[in-house]
């Protein structure tokens, strides 16, 4: 290629990349400041290096552009943690479901069945963040910053009776309606310790409920109550089947596996608040 | 840092030489004359990106060579110079002082 070929390539790879209307005048005037650049020297060698000097045709058609910006650089981090994060957990439950039931070709399995359909979870935190980026720069008003609430502890008490009514009437059910078929296993070994902790846990937050608000010591014992929920429930669904019914049985552990997510962010949402309060009171 | 630092210069640099009609290679050959050398691939784009914004205006003449786009400051170009002019030597005076204050 000679001079005028490689400049015209060139021209023609940024043109193809900006906007129609703009296509016609941007290629005519790069030409033209490509062939002034080049001066006397119409080789294809300084050719070259003049384009070079433009970077890629993606860069140069880019800077003819206003810049566009998906996701906000104070964005990236979080939505790197949290991609890995979430990332990893899918495949370590993914690879633990293809080796409960390993087939011919386990690794296969994980990376066609797990991996792969796993990017799903990336690709919809991008599309949150940039929504939220969007949201920030067309109504940057409601981006304001605002402080958090402060937390005094406080309980709504209404609200909370009405829980803690739902939730005992749940555990009465549990215990009483005639068409759950309990496991003969479970029910004489693990459920009476299910029933146990549902109980101490109603009795906790009765407690909470009649004070009024939580304090230190109520703090901390839900967050041992919920620790030792969460290593119940994962000794009981290892343990083997908790109904009769096969279909009742995966169902049930799906939803203690959605609980068991639930209680570990609720776990470490609570103890950090624990620690920040324990470093601010001791530094004071 | 000093890539940065010019960086925040070069729209002024830029205004500063364009009282009269000057086209993309002209300017970036009379500002590096001057000690301001900038990259093409920053300059040519940001020439358009000023007229976009209307603080410059642009035609094509040939002179009797080949076609090329000359540009120029608009009124409001001109207003966004003295704007920045006057910003820049604020900016100036106190580094001065600061960096007088340093040493």
């Amino acid at each position: 290629m000679n001079a005028e070929q490689l400049i015209d390539a060139y021209v023609a790879d940024v043109a193809r990349r900006l906007p129609r209307r703009q296509r016609a005048d941007v290629a005519a005037e790069l030409r033209s400041i490509l062939l002034d650049e080049l001066g006397d020297h119409a080789d294809a060698e300084s050719a070259r290096r003049a384009i070079d000097a433009f970077g890629r045709p993606a860069e140069a058609a880019a800077r003819y552009r206003p810049p566009l910006v998906l996701l906000d650089p104070a964005d990236s981090r979080p939505f790197l943690r949290w991609s890995v994060g979430g990332l990893v957990v899918i495949w370590v439950l993914g690879a633990v479901s293809v080796v409960q039931e390993p087939g011919p070709n386990p690794v296969a399995a994980w990376w066609l069945g797990i991996a792969v359909p796993s990017l799903w979870w990336p690709g919809v935190l991008f599309t949150g963040y940039a929504l939220s980026a969007y949201v920030r720069r067309r109504w940057p008003d409601r981006a304001r910053w605002q402080p958090r609430p402060i937390d005094t502890g406080q309980v709504n008490r209404w609200g909370h009776a009405a829980a803690w009514v739902f939730y005992a009437c749940g555990t009465v059910a549990l215990v009483t309606l005639p068409w759950l078929h309990y496991d003969p296993a479970f029910h004489a070994r693990r459920g009476p310790w299910v029933l146990a902790l549902l109980i101490v846990h109603l009795v906790l937050y009765a407690v909470v409920i009649v004070n009024g608000r939580w304090n230190s010591l109520t703090r901390r014992l839900d967050i041992v109550m919920n620790l030792l929920v969460g290593g119940v429930l994962i000794w009981v669904m290892a343990a083997g089947a908790v109904f009769t019914e096969g279909w009742v049985d995966d169902m049930v552990k799906g939803v203690v596996i959605l609980i068991l997510l639930v209680t570990a962010f609720d776990v470490v949402q609570k103890t950090r608040r624990e620690l920040r309060q324990h470093s601010l009171s001791s530094s004071t | 840092m000093e890539l940065e630092l010019r960086r925040g210069v070069i729209v002024l640099a830029v205004l500063s030489q364009l009282g009269s009609f000057r086209y993309g290679y002209e300017l970036r050959q009379a500002l590096a004359e001057q000690g301001m050398a900038i990259e093409e691939g920053t300059l040519y784009p940001l020439l358009r990106r000023l007229e976009n914004q209307g603080a410059l205006v642009s035609e094509w003449r040939t002179d009797g060579g080949s076609p090329r786009r000359y540009y120029t400051l608009s009124d409001e170009g001109r207003a966004l110079y003295a704007r920045l002019t006057g910003s820049w030597k604020e900016l100036t005076a106190t580094m001065d002082r600061l960096l007088e204050g340093a040493s």
